[in-house]
C-alpha cells in the first residue's frame, strides 16, 4: 500500500467511497469495512491508530443505532424500554449506517498516512487539478493532527484554570464548555494559517507558472493492477448487493 | 559587482486595514551589501512590519495603507509580487511550527526552489548545502513535526537559504532557540556575510547578539526611527545584565512540603526520554529559574508538576502528597501553570472575564472573585485593559492576562514556562517582578527560560538542566562562576553593562572578573 503510486490510492479510496453509498446490504457493507481494515494492516498502520480515528465516533454511533431503533419504521419490537418502541430493523439500519460511517473514516487515512503532502499535490495536478489548489488543499488535511494538539493544549489550560467540564460525563456541562473550547481554536487557526500563508508567500508560493517537483510519479503495473483489482472487486460487491443469488 | 545598497526606504509609512494608528513612519534607510542590520524597539514598534515591508508582504498580502518606496535588491516592492521578490530575499518568522508544512525536511527546503520552477537536478544540492549550513545533514527523511524548536527554527532558516537570496530577513528568529542555538545562528549568518555577501537584517529583543553581531542598528519605536547607528551608540543599557540586584532569599529552611520531585523519569511514546532521574525541591516562598538547552526536559519537568504528563517512573509531591492519587482539576486549586503559547489560554470574551474564570471555577463568591479578579488585574497592570477581548490585545498583553488569570487564583506553586518569551525589556521586567510579588506572599515560583542574564537577576535559586538531568543547581551567583559547565549545557553567558569583549582577554574571563568583584563587594558590605 506504501509503495502504490498516489493516484491508485486515490482511486482505491473512491472505491471505497463510492460503494458505500452504493451498497445497500448489512452483510456486503462489513465485507466492504473488513477489506477496508486489510488495506489498513497492508499500509502498515496499527490498531491504536484506528481506535484514535474511532474514538471521537462512539458517541454518534450509539447516536445513530438509538435513533434508528426509534424512529425506524420496524415491526420486531425489542424489550429496550417497556413504553417506547424500540425495532429490530431500525437498529439493524443504525449499524448498517456505522459501519457506512466507519468504511469511510478508515479509509481517508490510508491516504493520508501512506502518501506525502507533496506527492499527493503532485498526483492530484497530474488528475488535472491547479497546483495551487492542490497544495493548498493537501496542507489543510496536513494540519488536522495541529488542530488536535491544540485542542488537547486548550482542554489542559483550562483544566488548570479549575475548569472540571471535560473531566466528568456530564454532557451538559461539556456543551456549555465548547464555546470556550471553539473561540481559542478558530482565533489560533485563524493566525496560524495566515502565518502560514505569508511563509508560503516569502517562499515563492504560485510564482512560476512551470512549477517544478524533487518528486516523480511514475503509474507501473503494481498501480495498474492494485486500481484494476479494486475497480472489480467493488464492482463484484455492487453486483452482490443488488442481485444477490439467494 | 557590488551593490551599494540592497535595501532602501524612502519616506515609507504604512497603516493595517482598520487600524487607526500608523505601524510604520516616515522611515528612510538604506542598507549595504553584506551589512548585518539589527531592527530593535518595544513590543509593537514596527520592527515585525518593517521585515514584511522588505519581502513585499506589506502591502501585498497585508492590504492597508502603504506610502513610499522601498528597493529590495534594486526592485521595487510595490511593482513586483512577493513571489519575485522572494528569489532575492528570504523571510524567516517568528514561529517555526506556523512556517513549516512539508512532510519531510527535504520537502521543506526544496518547496521554494520548487516554486522557482527551477531544474530538480540543481534544487537537491541547493538543498543539501542549506541543510549542511544549518546542521541538518542527516534529517532529510524525518518529518518537521518530530523537531526539536531550535531544530525547526534551523530548517526555517535552511528553507529561506536553499533559495540563494541576497538579503536575509530575520523576525525574531532566535526568540524561540536556547543560548547555544541562537549563536550557531548568528554565527552562520555571520559565515553566509562573508562567504557569500549576503545581507542580514534581524528584528530581535535580544540586545547580547546585536552587541556582538550587528554592523549597526535600527531602533525603532512606535513605527518611527529613533536610532540608527553602531550598536555601542544605540542600545540602551535597560536589557543588559545589571548583576544581582535583586534581593534574594535564603531557602534552605523552607524546603519542607512544597513541591518535590523524587527520581522522574519520562519518557515521549516514539522512545524519547525527557527526564532521567531528577530530584528537586522546591520550597514556599522561593523562587527558582530552571535553565538548560532546547530539549533540555525543563517543559516536561513542569507539565509533570501538574499532572499533564506522567512519570514513566519515580513521583511528584505535593505537600506530601503524590500528584497520581489527584484530578487536574483539584491540582489546578494549588499550582498555576503559564503555559508557552498565550493564545491557547485564553477562551474569554474579555480580560476580565479571563482573570475571573479560575476563581468561579474554584467557586468562590461574587465578591471574592471579583476583589481576586481584580488584584490580579491590578498586579498585571491589566486594569485599563479589563473590558478588551483578550485576543485583540498585544502580545505581551495577552502573555499578561494569562499570568493574571493563574495569579487569581492565588496557587502556592507558580509555574512560568518561558514567560518572557516574545516581551520586551519593559514587558519581562513587568513579568519578573510579579514573580517576585508572587514570591514575597509565599508561592514557590518555578520559571523556565533561556535568557540566564534575566533569571539570574531576580530569581534566589538556578537550576540548570541537560539531557533530561540536573547538572546544577545552586544560588545564581554560584552557577554563574561555573562558566564550562553553562558553556555545556548550552547556555550564554550574560553580559554586563559596559563589559563587552576586551581585546586580550576572553568574554567567559570579562564576565567571571565582574563575579569576582560582587563577591568582593558583598563580603566588603558584611
Amino acid at each position: 500500500m506504501r509503495t502504490l503510486d498516489p493516484r491508485a490510492k486515490i482511486a482505491i479510496i473512491v472505491m471505497l467511497s463510492v460503494v458505500c453509498f452504493l451498497l445497500e446490504d448489512a452483510a456486503t457493507i462489513v465485507a466492504v469495512f473488513a477489506i477496508t481494515l486489510g488495506l489498513w494492516f497492508l499500509a502498515r498502520l496499527t490498531l491504536r491508530d484506528l481506535y484514535g480515528y474511532i474514538k471521537p465516533m462512539l458517541f454518534l454511533f450509539l447516536f445513530l443505532i438509538l435513533a434508528q431503533g426509534f424512529f425506524y419504521p420496524g415491526v420486531t419490537r425489542l424489550p429496550l424500554l417497556a413504553f417506547v418502541p424500540f425495532t429490530l430493523e431500525g437498529a439493524r439500519y443504525g449499524a448498517l449506517l456505522c459501519f457506512r460511517v466507519l468504511t469511510l473514516a478508515c479509509s481517508f487515512p490510508l491516504l493520508l498516512a501512506t502518501s506525502s503532502v507533496e506527492e499527493l499535490a503532485l498526483a492530484l495536478t497530474k488528475m488535472g487539478l491547479p497546483y495551487k489548489t492542490a497544495y493548498t488543499a493537501m496542507t489543510a488535511l496536513n494540519q488536522v493532527p495541529v488542530l488536535r494538539s491544540d485542542i488537547a493544549s486548550i482542554i489542559a489550560a483550562q483544566k488548570l484554570r479549575a475548569c472540571a467540564a471535560f473531566e466528568g460525563r456530564n454532557l451538559f456541562k461539556k456543551l456549555k464548555a465548547y464555546p470556550a473550547l471553539v473561540i481559542p481554536l478558530v482565533m489560533s487557526s485563524m493566525r496560524r494559517a495566515n502565518l502560514m500563508g505569508t511563509a508560503m508567500d516569502a517562499r515563492a508560493f504560485g510564482c512560476s507558472p512551470s512549477r517544478t517537483s524533487i518528486h516523480t510519479l511514475r503509474f507501473r503495473l503494481p498501480d495498474f493492477v492494485a486500481t484494476l483489482v479494486a475497480v472489480s472487486t467493488m464492482a463484484v460487491l455492487v453486483l452482490a448487493d443488488r442481485f444477490p443469488w439467494a | 559587482m557590488r551593490i551599494k545598497s540592497v535595501l532602501e526606504f524612502r519616506d515609507v509609512s504604512y497603516r493595517y486595514p482598520r487600524a487607526t494608528t500608523w505601524a510604520l513612519r516616515d522611515l528612510n534607510f538604506s542598507v549595504a551589501q553584506g551589512e548585518f542590520v539589527a531592527v530593535i524597539g518595544p513590543n509593537g514598534a514596527g520592527k515585525t512590519s518593517l521585515c514584511k515591508c522588505v519581502d513585499g508582504i506589506i502591502p501585498h498580502s497585508e492590504g492597508g495603507l502603504f506610502k513610499g518606496h522601498i528597493t529590495t535588491s534594486g526592485l521595487d516592492t510595490r511593482t513586483h509580487t512577493v513571489a519575485q521578490l522572494a528569489r532575492h530575499s528570504g523571510l524567516v518568522l517568528e514561529d517555526p511550527d506556523a512556517q513549516l508544512f512539508a512532510t519531510t525536511v527535504l520537502d521543506e527546503v526544496a518547496f521554494g526552489p520548487e516554486n522557482l520552477g527551477l531544474d530538480p537536478a540543481s534544487i537537491l544540492p541547493a538543498v543539501h548545502g542549506a541543510l549542511k549550513a544549518v546542521g541538518l545533514s542527516g534529517f532529510e527523511k524525518r518529518s518537521p513535526t518530530t523537531l526539536s524548536g531550535g531544530q525547526k527554527q534551523r530548517l526555517a532558516v535552511a528553507a529561506a537559504l536553499s533559495m540563494r537570496p541576497r538579503l536575509l530577513v530575520l523576525d525574531e528568529a532566535t526568540s524561540q532557540l536556547d543560548g547555544e542555538g541562537a549563536e550557531a545562528l548568528m554565527d552562520l549568518a555571520r559565515d553566509l556575510r562573508k562567504d557569500q555577501g549576503m545581507t542580514v537584517i534581524m528584528a530581535t529583543h535580544d540586545v547580547d547578539l546585536v552587541r556582538r553581531y550587528a554592523d549597526r542598528v535600527l531602533r525603532l519605536e512606535a513605527g518611527q526611527i529613533i536610532d540608527f547607528d553602531r550598536p555601542e551608540r544605540v542600545i540602551p543599557a535597560a536589557r543588559v545584565f545589571r548583576g544581582f540586584t535583586h534581593p534574594q532569599t535564603s531557602t534552605t529552611h523552607r524546603i519542607d512540603g512544597g513541591l518535590v520531585f523524587e527520581k522522574l523519569r519520562h519518557a515521549y511514546p516514539g522512545g524519547v526520554v525527557a527526564l532521567r532521574g531528577v530530584d528537586l525541591r522546591f520550597g514556599a516562598g522561593e523562587f527558582v529559574g530552571v535553565v538548560g538547552r532546547n530539549g533540555s526536559g525543563k517543559t516536561t519537568l513542569l507539565k509533570c508538576a501538574v499532572s499533564l504528563l506522567s512519570p514513566s517512573s519515580g513521583r511528584v509531591l505535593l505537600n506530601g502528597k503524590d500528584l497520581k492519587t489527584m484530578k487536574v482539576f483539584e491540582l489546578a486549586q494549588s499550582v498555576g501553570y503559564v503555559q508557552q503559547n498565550p493564545d491557547l489560554q485564553l477562551f474569554a470574551e474579555t480580560v476580565r472575564k479571563e482573570v475571573s474564570f479560575g476563581p468561579e471555577n474554584l467557586g468562590y463568591s461574587n465578591a471574592e472573585v471579583g476583589r481576586k479578579t481584580d488584584a490580579a488585574l491590578r498586579t498585571a497592570g491589566l486594569g485599563a485593559m479589563a473590558d478588551e477581548h483578550p485576543l485583540g490585545l498585544g502580545r505581551g498583553e495577552r502573555g499578561l492576562t494569562v499570568l493574571a488569570s493563574v495569579l487569581a487564583m492565588e496557587p502556592t506553586v507558580l509555574l512560568l514556562d518561558e514567560p518572557t518569551r516574545g516581551q520586551d525589556a519593559d514587558g519581562c521586567s513587568r513579568i519578573m517582578e510579579i514573580a517576585l510579588k508572587a514570591r514575597d506572599a509565599g508561592c514557590a515560583v518555578i520559571a523556565v527560560g533561556h535568557d540566564l542574564g534575566l533569571l539570574a537577576e531576580y530569581v534566589d535559586r538556578l537550576v540548570v538542566m541537560d539531557g533530561g538531568l540536573v547538572v546544577a543547581d545552586g544560588p545564581p551567583r554560584t552557577i554563574l562562576e561555573n562558566v564550562g559547565l553553562l558553556r555545556s549545557a548550552g547556555l550564554r553567558l550574560p553580559e554586563k553593562s559596559g563589559n563587552l569583549v576586551v581585546p586580550g582577554r576572553s568574554r567567559e574571563g570579562a564576565y567571571v572578573d565582574e563575579a569576582c568583584e560582587d563577591i568582593q563587594e558583598t563580603v566588603c558590605a558584611q
